[in-house]
C-alpha cells in the first residue's frame, strides 16, 4: 500500500460575505464556495503541483492543511495526523511558505528571524545554530545575515522565507505560490532549488501552488487542476497532455474578436477544439486551435480571420501545454 | 510540548518583542515621556486645587493627605495592569499588521506560551518606564511610600496578576476576530480611568459606580499596593482584598483561557486569522 | 477673468462635496459618532472625581487665587469641551490623508485636477462640522452631569473664537498630515503630542499654576503653551463665559493672537505640507505601507 504524506477527503470550505443591513437597509449575504470536495492523495517524496487560476481555491487548500483554517467538511490528514484533531503535530511535521513577503519581521535581521523561529519550532540551539548556518549559505544570504529584512529585496525574503521553512527539517512542504511577484532569474532559481535540492536530493514531499503553467510543467511529478474550488483532473504533465491527443496547437493573437466571428470558427471541421482567452489589455485576443495537421489548414484559417476582419498580430504552432489542458476541462484561461 | 520547551518559547517570545520595541528608538522615547506627563498633570492639577503637596480632605477619606504619592501608586498599579491587559491584544495586532501572525501560529507550541511571551515583555517595558517616573517624582516632588515594603508589595501584585492574563486572554481573542481594536481598547481605558481608583478612593465615587469597580482586579491591587507601600500595612491585614483577588484570578483565568480558545476557533473557521 | 471666477467655484465645489463624502462615511459608522460624542466624558469625569477628593466640594478657593474663579468643575468642562477640536485636529485631519494611503485612494486623490488644498479644506470642514456636534454633547452632558455654570449671553462671541481656533488648528492638522503621510506611523508620535498638550495647556488647570509649580521653567513652559491656539481660546472663552475668571491672557491679546495665528498656522501649514508632499513624490513613497 502506498505510504501517502497527505490525504484530504471530501474537504469543503465557503465563505460567507455579508454587506449592509443597517436600520432598514437589507442585509445582502452572498456565499462564496471556496472549496468543493476535494478529495487529494499526495505520496511521500512526491513533488505534487495545484494548478488554477487566482481564487480557485489554492491557498485555502494550503491553509487548511497548514491547520490555519478550520474546513467545513470533510478530512485532512498530514504526515498521518489529522488537521483538526492534532494541529500540532501536523505543524511540527510541516514548513510552510506563503507568497509575498510579509511573513517575516522586517525589523530583525536575517538571523535573528530564523533564531526565533528555530525557538518556536522547538529545535534545540546547538542543532539550530548549525542549521541556521547551513540554511544561510544555501540560500547565499550569508553576506547579508545581519542586515534588517526591511533592507532585503523580494527575492532575497522569499529565500529567507524557505530557509524559515526549513529550519526543523520537516518532511512536508507546502509552497503557496512561492515565485509570485518575483523577477524570472529569481524564480527560475528558486524553482531549481526546490526540485533539485529539497525534492530530488533531500525526499521532502512538496505541495506547490502555482498559477504558472511552466512551473508545474517542468517540475511537477504530478499535477492536479483546480477551478472554482473543484480538482477537475489529476495525473502527471505529460499523461494531462496527452488529453489533447496528438493534435497541434496554432496559436494566433487577434486584435480584436466579435462574437459572430467567435461563433463561426466552431464551424471550420478540421477543428478539433478551441479556445479563447484575452490577450492583454489592449483588448487582443489569443485563440489556440487544436487539429491534427495545422500545415494542411493554415492558409484557409488566415484567409477565414482576414475575411472577418480581424487583424492577426502573431501566428504560431505549439505542443499542447497545461493551459490547452486546462482551456479544454474548464474553458477558462489560467490568468497572467 | 515539554514545561521546559514551553517556558523556552515565552522566553523566545519576549526577547523577540523586545528586540523589535527597542528597534524603534522614536516610539520608545514617547513611551518613557508619556507616563511623565500623565503624572505631571495630575500633579499640577491637585497643586492648583490645593494650593499645597497636602489635602486635609484627602487625609479625612483615606488617612494620607499626600496626593502625589497616593496618585503615584495608583497610576504605577494601573500602568501594569494595563500592560497586561492589552499588551497581547497589541501586539497581535500588530503581527497581524506586519503580516507575521499566521507564521508565528504556525508553530507548533502552545498558543498562550505565545501570549505570555508578549504580556511578559509589555510588563518589562512598563517596569522600565515606572522605575523612571518613580525617580524622577521623588526627585522633584518628593514621595513618601515605604521601599523596605516593596517585597510585601510584589507580592501582592503577584496575586493579582493571573486576574490580569486572564483578561488579556480574552480581550486577545476577541481582538483575533473583532478587528476593530484601537476603539475597544480607547473605550476599556477611559472606562477603567473612570473606575480605577487611581487618583482618587473608591468613596467619591457614586455607588453605582463603585459597585463595577468592585468587580475589577485591577481595583484591589490598587487599594492593596496602597495599603502596604503608604499606610504601611502587612499582607496578612489584607485578607478582604486578598480573597476577592484569589477568587478573581481562577475566574478570569478559566474564563479567559476559554474566550481565547472559541475565538480562535471560530477566527480559523471564517479563515480571516491573517487578516488586520 | 470669469475663468478664474469659474475654476474658483469647481474648487469649492471640490470642497463641498470632499466635507459631505467625509460627513457620509462618517454617519456609516453610528457607533463611531455615539463613541466620540461621550467618550471625552469618561476623560473628564477623573479630574472632576479627583477634585472632589481633595477639595471636598465643587469649589476651591486655591483654584480661585489662580485662576480667579473657584469653580473647578465648569472650568474643567469648558477646557474639555473645546479640547475636542483638538483632537479632531490630530486624529481627524492629522490621520486622514494617512488613511487614505492605507486604503489605496490617495494617489487618485492627488492626480485629480482639482486642488489638493480644496480636498483638504474639505475634510477639514467636515471634521469641524462633526467635532462641533461632540462638543456640543459633550458640553450638555457634562452640564447635566456635573453641574456647570456659565453666562449664556455671551455665547455668540465664545463660538466667534472658537472658529477662530479651529481655523488655526487646521493650519496644524495640514502640517501634520504632511509630517505623517512621510513617516507613515503616527501611532506614537500623535499620543505624544495629544498628551504634551493635554499637559501644557491650560484644559484643567489654570495657566498660573504652572509658573507656581515649576517657578522660572514654568513660565517658559506657559509661552509655549500660548503659542498653542488651544490655549488664547481657553483664556478668552472662559473670559465671555465663566463668571469671575481672570486669565493670564486678556481677551484683547488672546482675540489677537488667535487671527494672526491662524494667518500663520494655515499658511505654514500649507507650505510645509507642500513641502513634504514634494519629498515624498521624490522617494516614490505614496503608496501605502
Amino acid at each position: 500500500m502506498q505510504d501517502y504524506s497527505i490525504i484530504t477527503k471530501g474537504l469543503r470550505k465557503t465563505y460567507r460575505k455579508e454587506e449592509g443591513g443597517f436600520l432598514f437597509k437589507k442585509r445582502s449575504r452572498e456565499t462564496i464556495v471556496a472549496l468543493d470536495n476535494v478529495d487529494l492523495s499526495i505520496g511521500r517524496g512526491e513533488l505534487f503541483g495545484l494548478l488554477g487560476p487566482n481564487g480557485a481555491g489554492k491557498t485555502t487548500l494550503v491553509k487548511i492543511l497548514s491547520t490555519l483554517i478550520i474546513p467545513d467538511a470533510g478530512t485532512a490528514l498530514v504526515n498521518g495526523y489529522d488537521v483538526l484533531k492534532e494541529p500540532r503535530r501536523v505543524r511540527a511535521s510541516i514548513g510552510v511558505v506563503s507568497s509575498g513577503e510579509r511573513s517575516l519581521y522586517w525589523k530583525l535581521t536575517a538571523r535573528e528571524n530564523l533564531e526565533y523561529f528555530a525557538r518556536l519550532y522547538k529545535v534545540p540551539d546547538d542543532v539550530a545554530g548549525r542549521r541556521i548556518r547551513e540554511l544561510l549559505s544555501l540560500m547565499e544570504l550569508e553576506d547579508r545575515a545581519d542586515e534588517l529584512v526591511e533592507k532585503y529585496s523580494s527575492g532575497m525574503r522569499q529565500k529567507l522565507a524557505i530557509a524559515r521553512a526549513m529550519l526543523h527539517d520537516p518532511e512536508i512542504l507546502l509552497l503557496d505560490e512561492p515565485t509570485l511577484g518575483l523577477d524570472p532569474g529569481f524564480s527560475k532559481s528558486i524553482r531549481s532549488f526546490i526540485k533539485e535540492e529539497l525534492n530530488r536530493k533531500q525526499g521532502k514531499t512538496i505541495l506547490l501552488t502555482t498559477h504558472y503553467m511552466e512551473e508545474a510543467d517542468q517540475m511537477c511529478d504530478r499535477v492536479a487542476f483546480i477551478n472554482k474550488g473543484r480538482i477537475v483532473a489529476v495525473d502527471a504533465p505529460d499523461r494531462l497532455k496527452n488529453m489533447i491527443g496528438k493534435n497541434e496547437v496554432l496559436k494566433i493573437v487577434v486584435s480584436s474578436l466579435e462574437d459572430s466571428v467567435l461563433s463561426a470558427i466552431g464551424s471550420l471541421s478540421f477543428l478539433e477544439d478551441y479556445g479563447v482567452a484575452d490577450a492583454g489589455e489592449d483588448g487582443g485576443k489569443v485563440v489556440r486551435m487544436y487539429m491534427k495537421d495545422v500545415d494542411a489548414h493554415v492558409q484557409e484559417i488566415v484567409g477565414f480571420f482576414s475575411k472577418a476582419g480581424c487583424r492577426i498580430l502573431s501566428l504560431s504552432v505549439e505542443k499542447p501545454t497545461l493551459e490547452d489542458v486546462f482551456i479544454k476541462l474548464t474553458g477558462e484561461a489560467l490568468g497572467d | 510540548m515539554s514545561l521546559r520547551d514551553e517556558l523556552r518559547v515565552v522566553a523566545t517570545v519576549l526577547k523577540k518583542e523586545l528586540v523589535l520595541y527597542f528597534r524603534y528608538p522614536v516610539w520608545v522615547l514617547f513611551d518613557a515621556l508619556m507616563p511623565l506627563l500623565w503624572v505631571l498633570s495630575l500633579v499640577i492639577y491637585g497643586r492648583a486645587l490645593v494650593g499645597s503637596p497636602y489635602s486635609a480632605n484627602l487625609a479625612r477619606l483615606t488617612n494620607t493627605g499626600d496626593y502625589v504619592s497616593f496618585t503615584i501608586v495608583g497610576m504605577i498599579v494601573s500602568s501594569f495592569a494595563y500592560s497586561t491587559l492589552w499588551g497581547m491584544s497589541y501586539a497581535l495586532r500588530g503581527e497581524q499588521w506586519s503580516g507575521t501572525l499566521e507564521s508565528t501560529f504556525l508553530a507548533p507550541c502552545n498558543r498562550f506560551s505565545i501570549l505570555l511571551g508578549k504580556a511578559f515583555s509589555s510588563m518589562l517595558t512598563t517596569a522600565a518606564w515606572v522605575a523612571l517616573q518613580i525617580t524622577l517624582v521623588s526627585i522633584v516632588f518628593g514621595l513618601n511610600i515605604n521601599v523596605l515594603n516593596l517585597p510585601a508589595a510584589l507580592l501582592f501584585f503577584l496575586i493579582a496578576l493571573p486576574s490580569f492574563l486572564g483578561i488579556g486572554f480574552s480581550l486577545a481573542g476577541v481582538v483575533l476576530d473583532f478587528k476593530e481594536h484601537n476603539a475597544f481598547v480607547n473605550f476599556l481605558s477611559s472606562l477603567l480611568g473612570l473606575l480605577l481608583p487611581i487618583s482618587y478612593p473608591l468613596s467619591i465615587l457614586p455607588s453605582v459606580l463603585r459597585f463595577f469597580s468592585y468587580l475589577l482586579p485591577p481595583t484591589y491591587a490598587i487599594e492593596g499596593m496602597r495599603s502596604i507601600l503608604i499606610m504601611n500595612s502587612s499582607l496578612s491585614e489584607l485578607t478582604n482584598l486578598v480573597i476577592p483577588l484569589v477568587f478573581f484570578d481562577c475566574f478570569w483565568i478559566l474564563v479567559g483561557v476559554t474566550v481565547f480558545v472559541r475565538e480562535e476557533r471560530r477566527v480559523l473557521k471564517k479563515g480571516t486569522l491573517g487578516y488586520y | 477673468m470669469s475663468m478664474d471666477r469659474k475654476s474658483l467655484v469647481l474648487e469649492l465645489k471640490a470642497s463641498l462635496y470632499t466635507a459631505k463624502k467625509e460627513i457620509l462615511v462618517n454617519l456609516r459608522y453610528p457607533l463611531w459618532v455615539v463613541f466620540w460624542a461621550i467618550m471625552p466624558i469618561f476623560w473628564l469625569a477623573p479630574f472632576i472625581f479627583q477634585g472632589h477628593a481633595l477639595v471636598g466640594g465643587r469649589f476651591s478657593e486655591s483654584f480661585g487665587e489662580l485662576a480667579g474663579s473657584t469653580d473647578f468643575i465648569t472650568f474643567a468642562i469648558i477646557g474639555s469641551s473645546l479640547y475636542a477640536y483638538v483632537m479632531s485636529a490630530l486624529w481627524g485631519m492629522g490621520l486622514s490623508l494617512r488613511r487614505e494611503q492605507w486604503g489605496g485612494t490617495l494617489e487618485m486623490l492627488l492626480i485629480s485636477p482639482c486642488n489638493k488644498f480644496s480636498i483638504l479644506f474639505g475634510k477639514a470642514l467636515s471634521d469641524s462640522i462633526l467635532t462641533s456636534f461632540y462638543a456640543i454633547v459633550q458640553f450638555v452632558l457634562a452640564s447635566l452631569l456635573f453641574g456647570a455654570s456659565i453666562r449664556v449671553e455671551n455665547m455668540f462671541f465664545a463660538v466667534l473664537i472658537v472658529v477662530l481656533m479651529v481655523l488655526a488648528l487646521y493650519g496644524i492638522g495640514f502640517l501634520l498630515s504632511g509630517v505623517i503621510l512621510m513617516y507613515k506611523e503616527p501611532g506614537a508620535l500623535l499620543n505624544f503630542i495629544d498628551t504634551l498638550i493635554y499637559t501644557i495647556c491650560p484644559v484643567n488647570y489654570p495657566l498660573r499654576t504652572l509658573i507656581l509649580l515649576l517657578g522660572g521653567v514654568g513660565y517658559y513652559v506657559t509661552m509655549v503653551s500660548i503659542v498653542f491656539p488651544l490655549t488664547p481660546a481657553l483664556e478668552a472663552v472662559r473670559t465671555l463665559l465663566l463668571p469671575s475668571f481672570n486669565p493670564y491672557l486678556s481677551i484683547a491679546v488672546a482675540v489677537s493672537y488667535l487671527i494672526a495665528a491662524t494667518v500663520v498656522f494655515l499658511m505654514v501649514g500649507m507650505l510645509l505640507f507642500n513641502l513634504v508632499e514634494k519629498k515624498i513624490r521624490r522617494k516614490g513613497g505614496i503608496e501605502a505601507y
